[in-house]
């Protein structure tokens, strides 16, 4: 009999076969190497059996499968940017949620009847979600809004780029190229939308009198975000228009100065939007410290920004006309920078 | 809606039901050994049973489905041991100065746990450095899979798994010990 191959001495050790018994009484070289294979083996079974003592116990297979199907309670739910939301579109999320919310407490436009912001940049300024003070959303109980349209800025599916164009307002980039094996899953888009937020004293009695009656006439844009498939990991293609914010019937300055005086806004956040020099066109990005790196840097020639947390990594940067985001589980920085060289 | 799509609807939900409800578990487990976070492992099995839909794998035999699960959970669990590998390097190549302190002030039992801890995050990385096949391979072996389950796993030849199973035991050796 000639010598044994590995594979079969490997297959030998979990089921014997006894055809080679033999062959190993005889030969010292397969002897030695079936040793070697099964030290290999044992060191491997040892390593990954402890992995164990770490992992996870029971889970709750219900509430799971309720997590995933809340509609119907049972099929399958659409992945609604599930991952997305924590990489490149939860980004562009966030960006327009930092629009909303933080956006008017950064604005020093010119005293005027009618200022408005328009997004050209974008920088980060950054927050310990841990903080007690950082409690944005009630910023929004000192406001009226009149968010009418706001459901018509809900992300939704479409079949494709075409469709996707139709409700956000934009045509979409195309994308020049993808990592091989990407496979495009699906198309969400979002239509523009315009929310009115007015400030009055009967729901913030210490707003100076001159502010009473102001209105921030927030327009968000519609988005457009592609999402692919490559080899089981996530890659998200997301863009959107520019944002705008307009003042109605006050100084922008009084505002951002009553705003950044607010307790919910934390001290040090406060601090980094007075320092942004370009008030009227730049958008900041909030980040929450400890839980997203993040860096300045350029992408497709433009100055953007590349973040990483514990899910994927991603780059945003504004080309002007567009806010552009890509991220991904998984995928390298330089093939998400090759991916971002390939779009518009 | 008609009646006809409803019926299909349904017919899908049952189904995707009844495979979420016998795969789950065991996708979780899966991921948790390589994520080592239990949570994490309950993201990625989520993950990876919503994708069953739109890759419309649901009308396949249930071998083939947990086949394609099985690799889609741990190509998405190594996906993430990746990403927060680099997302963290640079926090703790700032944390590494004050190591010697902190493991100065450990002792007994909770220099222990460390220990094992740092032991299982470099079991991971070493796995994390095989090529894909191979580690899925050693991964599905050694957490009680036959050779037949693997080899749909991965995709290739029954008799083909040891093949991949040797060099991927071999590797992982020498990965860890080099990485020690």
């Amino acid at each position: 009999m000639t010598c044994v191959s590995g594979a079969r001495l490997r297959a030998h050790l979990d089921t014997p076969d006894h055809a080679i018994d033999g062959h190993l009484a005889q030969c010292a070289a397969c002897a030695q190497r079936l040793a070697g294979v099964r030290g290999a083996a044992r060191f491997a079974a040892r390593s990954i059996a402890d992995l164990d003592a770490g992992a996870g116990g029971a889970v709750d297979v219900d509430a799971a499968l309720a997590r995933v199907a809340p509609a119907t309670g049972a099929g399958p739910a659409s992945r609604r940017l599930r991952i997305p939301t924590a990489i490149a579109a939860g980004v562009m999320v966030l960006a327009l949620v930092a629009a909303l919310v933080v956006t008017p407490t950064g604005r020093q436009a010119a005293a005027s009847f009618l200022s408005s912001f328009r997004s050209e940049r974008i920088q980060v300024v950054t927050f310990d979600p841990r903080d007690p003070q950082a409690a944005f959303g009630a910023l929004s109980d000192i406001v009226e809004v009149d968010a009418a349209e706001l459901d018509a800025g809900q992300q939704r599916e479409v079949d494709d780029l075409a469709a996707a164009g139709a409700i956000s307002g934009f045509d979409a980039s195309p994308v020049s190229w993808l990592p091989d094996g990407a496979m495009l899953e699906g198309v969400q888009a979002s239509a523009p939308s315009t929310v009115r937020l007015t400030f009055g004293r009967e729901r913030a009695p210490e707003l100076p009198a001159a502010l009473d009656g102001a209105r921030l006439v927030v327009s968000v844009p519609g988005t457009v975000a592609s999402m692919y498939d490559v080899d089981g990991a996530m890659l998200v293609v997301a863009e959107s228009a520019q944002l705008r914010v307009d003042a109605e019937g006050a100084d922008l300055g009084q505002i951002r100065e009553y705003l950044l005086s607010r307790p919910e806004v934390p001290t040090d956040l406060a601090r980094q939007l007075l320092a942004i020099d370009d008030w009227t066109t730049t958008l900041p990005i909030p980040v929450p410290v400890d839980e997203v790196v993040w860096q300045d840097t350029t992408v497709a020639g433009r100055p953007g920004l590349m973040l990483q947390d514990t899910m994927g990594s991603g780059l945003l940067w504004h080309d002007g006309e567009r806010i552009r985001a890509i991220g991904a589980e998984g995928l390298d920085v330089d093939a998400l920078r090759r991916v971002a060289d390939g779009v518009g | 809606m008609d009646a006809t799509g409803a019926t299909g609807a349904a017919v899908t939900n049952d189904r995707f039901a009844d495979v979420f409800r016998r795969r789950y578990a065991e996708l979780v487990r899966l991921a948790a050994r390589v994520t080592g976070d239990a949570m994490e492992a309950e993201d990625v099995a989520q993950e990876a049973l919503t994708r069953l839909s739109t890759h419309q794998v649901l009308d396949r035999p249930d071998d083939e489905i947990a086949a394609w699960l099985r690799r889609i959970t741990i190509n998405a669990s190594f996906n993430r041991l990746r990403s927060r590998s680099r997302s963290t390097d640079r926090m703790q190549r700032s944390a590494a100065a004050e190591r010697p302190l902190r493991d100065a002030d450990r002792t007994g039992p909770q220099l222990a746990q460390v220990v094992r801890a740092e032991e299982r995050a470099l079991v991971r990385a070493a796995l994390a450095q095989l090529p894909e096949r191979q580690r899925t391979c050693l991964l599905l072996r050694h957490s009680g899979y036959r050779y037949t389950e693997i080899a749909a796993a991965v995709g290739i030849a029954t008799g083909s798994v040891g093949v991949l199973l040797t060099r991927g035991e071999q590797a992982f050796r020498r990965h860890y010990e080099e990485m020690q």
